[in-house]
């Protein structure tokens, strides 16, 4: 087991200077909160008026379900850059910072004097972090987005779900939990915790900046994809029937069971006969149309039902142990109370359980656990 | 590590940084592509007997297996070496073990105890050099209720509640593609082995890393665990919708199965989308003249959109639209995406030739860090490089860095240590 826990304050003694409005930089600036540094998040609400971004969602960041994810244990002040006073506060808090974050447009960073150029000079050693749709730079620098744009903009969109019974009648749809803004904030946060390290190691290089685009963070999820592509071609159906596709193969589909979904790889070789034997090796299960992986995926429509009828049989949880205990990969579907009640999180003290009164409330914790020790 | 990196135009975050490689498949691999592209030199130790099976992954029909053919595996190991050693064997532990003690971080995606197995574990190789920082990406994390379960990416899509939170309004939970979680993982390490990196640069301390897919895909996939912690609801599938805001969604353009995204927040952007569509009876239509109006009536909305969608390229309405300051996108394809002029003249996109496949533009690393000097000379910042082939770095790797000799290479290379 590990003897310690928690980020170890691996960022400690760094201030980051939080100005940014939208879920992507603040989920960023709560990443490296989460390690360690100290974040003042700087509300500025006389001064620009919304959107102060090229985010034209940006009011996702104070939104009930997220602002306490995204901005707990930062400090808060408030800056009325409108006035000379509240400028000149904002200055004295850059002074004593490491890092800024900002997404703001490029005309209003200009008008308040918080452009690259300016704080360069007046703040050699600041570390400027940019998180903008498409960049600072190149021709679509002042394009606004939302979560929706950016994720189907990026390349993930047109594989969710990947297969689909009817690709004329059913568009591409996000991936839950806004993961244009979720993927572009851990992209960003990759991208300081880099220029921090920089910045550690080189200390003759002064007026780091960083410059992160949404666009590029989620074609890089899709990178396999791309990849694939750019020798091969193909992956750019949709439809179920193949049983190949953008986004993978039938055998990654949910399976309906008793009380809702599981996820069962089946059509591996060792899957497969693992499972011809826990069933009994049903007729169906010797068709020649299901001989390989291939064909599995490819004839899925013979395989599925036939799964679903066994499946049925089981609850979700008794699903899992059965099949992890021999040995396949697989997992219920959860929801979220299943994840706060869930064995496997609570083992592991995954929870940032935060009392009010009397009433605990579990968010999920940093994705990393840490120790030296063991 | 050295003690600062070298000056000058062309540093890199993590020049002279060393990296070993236990990695196979995505979730690791891809963490240390991200180390790479950054500048370290991360060494893969590839075994001879059991290769990565990514390697001879998503071929075409019809295309021989040769362990350096797979698309899929070049774009997730670009800029990387291959160092050929026989795990299983004494001597192949004992080389890995001199090239841990010359390196700076280890990054492993072995199922818990493998590591062990091979004398590899945290707890020998922390001995062996006290100030290593090692990650290791698993399923369910390295200890824990569920450590030794088996995990691949579509079940962790399951367990950490990113199915339940996607799919069309009223349908059933759908997949994500087959490596998000693996890439999600992967990314989730990077900025924990930085500020490491950046911990033991201060303290001389060393780290332990432990990465589990299901916490990481829950940490940046939180809204349906969110729902139920703070207001004690499960989160319902709502497709492309946001609450509250119509239209909000992917509508047909004029080809087949070729979809722009187009998301309206004001009255605003209301009327501009109507005027590019040629709509200008909706934009003074009272059933749609606030954002309330036309969420309550999101099905007329959408429908009517998406009539007047049908004719147009998705490129050339999603200018149109962004131009008018209306948030729109076409869904691009993998095709789309390699032809996207904006990434290729970034430099996110760069051309890069294997030995067996030939030439193509590959992805680098969404990174972008610049100084006064990378600004003065306008170098480029992100590097880029073809995935090595297999084994193809072992001798030289052994000699430069162990130094080891022709004569005791060649005894390892009969006794198939090496490769």
């Amino acid at each position: 087991m590990l003897a310690e826990r928690g980020a170890q304050n691996l960022l400690g003694g760094l201030r980051v200077i939080d100005l940014s409005a939208s879920l992507a930089a603040a989920f960023c600036t709560s990443l490296l909160q989460r390690l360690g540094a100290r974040v003042t998040a700087v509300t500025t609400d006389h001064w620009p008026a919304t959107p102060k971004t090229p985010f034209l969602d940006e009011h996702l960041a104070r939104s009930p379900v997220y602002a306490e994810y995204v901005g707990r244990d930062k400090d808060v002040v408030t800056a009325d850059l409108s006035s000379e006073a509240g400028r000149s506060s904002l200055r004295e808090l850059l002074a004593e910072a490491d890092v800024l974050v900002e997404d703001w447009r490029q005309d209003l960073l200009t008008e308040a004097g918080l452009d690259r150029e300016t704080l360069g000079q007046d703040f050699p050693g600041l570390i400027l972090a940019s998180v903008t749709p498409f960049g600072r730079g190149g021709a679509r620098s002042e394009w606004p987005a939302s979560d929706l744009t950016i994720f189907h903009g990026g390349g993930p969109g047109f594989a969710t779900p990947g297969l689909v019974a009817d690709p004329e009648s059913m568009p591409p749809i996000r991936l839950g939990s806004h993961q244009g803004s979720f993927i572009s904030g851990l992209t960003a946060a990759i991208n300081v915790c880099a220029a921090i390290l920089l910045a550690q190691r080189s200390p003759e290089q002064s007026a780091i900046g960083v410059d992160v685009s949404c666009h590029e963070a989620m074609a890089n999820v899709f990178r396999q994809s791309l990849g694939t592509f750019a020798y091969y071609g193909g992956g750019l159906n949709r439809d179920m029937s193949r049983g190949r596709g953008a986004g993978g193969t039938a055998e990654h589909r949910n399976l309906r069971c008793q009380d809702g979904y599981i996820n069962i790889s089946w059509s591996g070789i060792k899957q497969w006969e693992t499972l011809k034997e826990q069933l009994g090796s049903p007729e169906w299960m010797e068709d020649e149309r299901l001989a390989n992986p291939g064909l599995r995926n490819r004839n899925w429509a013979l395989a599925v039902p036939r799964l679903e009828e066994w499946a049925s049989q089981y609850d979700k949880e008794s699903l899992f142990y059965l099949c992890q205990g021999l040995r396949i990969s697989c997992a219920p579907v959860s929801g979220g109370a299943d994840l706060l009640d869930s064995e496997a999180l609570s083992s592991r003290d995954y929870w940032d359980e935060r009392a009010d009164d009397g009433e605990v409330t579990r968010l999920p914790d940093i994705h990393s656990q840490f120790g030296m020790t063991w | 590590m050295s003690a600062s990196a070298p000056g000058g135009t062309a540093t890199l975050p993590l020049a002279g940084v060393r990296v070993v490689d236990f990695t196979q498949f995505v979730a690791g691999s891809h963490t240390t592509l991200w180390l790479a592209s950054l500048g370290a030199e991360v060494i893969r130790i590839e075994s001879p007997s059991r290769p990565d099976p990514f390697r001879s992954s998503v071929l075409k029909v019809g295309i021989e297996p040769s362990l350096n053919n797979s698309p899929i595996f070049v774009v997730t190991n670009l800029m990387k070496r291959s160092c050929a050693i026989e795990l299983t064997e004494p001597d192949g532990q004992r080389l890995c073990h001199e090239l841990v003690k010359r390196s700076d971080v280890v990054v492993a995606n072995f199922r818990p105890g493998v590591l062990e197995h091979f004398n590899m574990g945290y707890q020998v190789l922390r001995e062996i050099n006290p100030g290593i920082v090692m990650a290791t990406i698993t399923g369910f994390g390295y200890h824990g209720a569920f450590a030794a379960f088996q995990a691949m990416a579509p079940s962790m899509h399951a367990f950490s509640g990113l199915c339940a939170a996607t799919g069309y309004p009223g349908g059933p939970p759908e997949q994500a593609f087959s490596t998000y979680a693996d890439v999600v993982a992967g990314m989730m390490a990077v900025p924990s082995i930085l500020a490491a990196l950046r911990h033991r640069e201060i303290t001389g301390a060393g780290q332990y890393i432990d990465v589990a897919m299901s916490d990481a895909v829950i940490a940046a996939a939180p809204e349906l665990v969110l729902h139920a912690a703070l207001f004690g609801t499960e989160l319902e599938r709502r497709g492309n919708e946001e609450d509250g805001f119509a239209p909000h969604g992917c509508y047909p353009a004029a080809r087949r199965d070729r979809w722009i995204a187009i998301a309206v927040f004001d009255d605003e952007q209301w009327l501009e989308l109507t005027r590019v569509l040629g709509l200008t009876d909706a934009g003074s239509d009272p059933r749609f003249t606030s954002a309330a109006a036309r969420w309550e009536s999101r099905a007329e909305v959408d429908k009517l959109v998406g009539e007047a969608t049908r004719t147009w390229d998705p490129v050339e309405l999603a200018t149109r639209l962004q131009e008018a300051g209306v948030a729109a996108a076409p869904v691009r394809t993998a095709e789309d995406l390699l032809a996207d002029r904006q990434l290729i003249d970034d430099g996110f996109l760069q051309p890069v030739v294997q030995a067996e496949l030939g030439e193509a533009l590959m992805p680098a690393l969404p990174w972008r860090i610049e100084t006064a000097s990378t600004t003065e000379t306008g170098a480029a910042a992100r590097p880029i490089g073809p995935a090595p082939d297999f084994g193809e770095g072992t001798k030289e790797i052994l000699g430069d860095v162990l130094g080891l000799t022709d004569a005791a290479w060649q005894d390892l290379h009969e006794r198939g240590i090496v490769a």
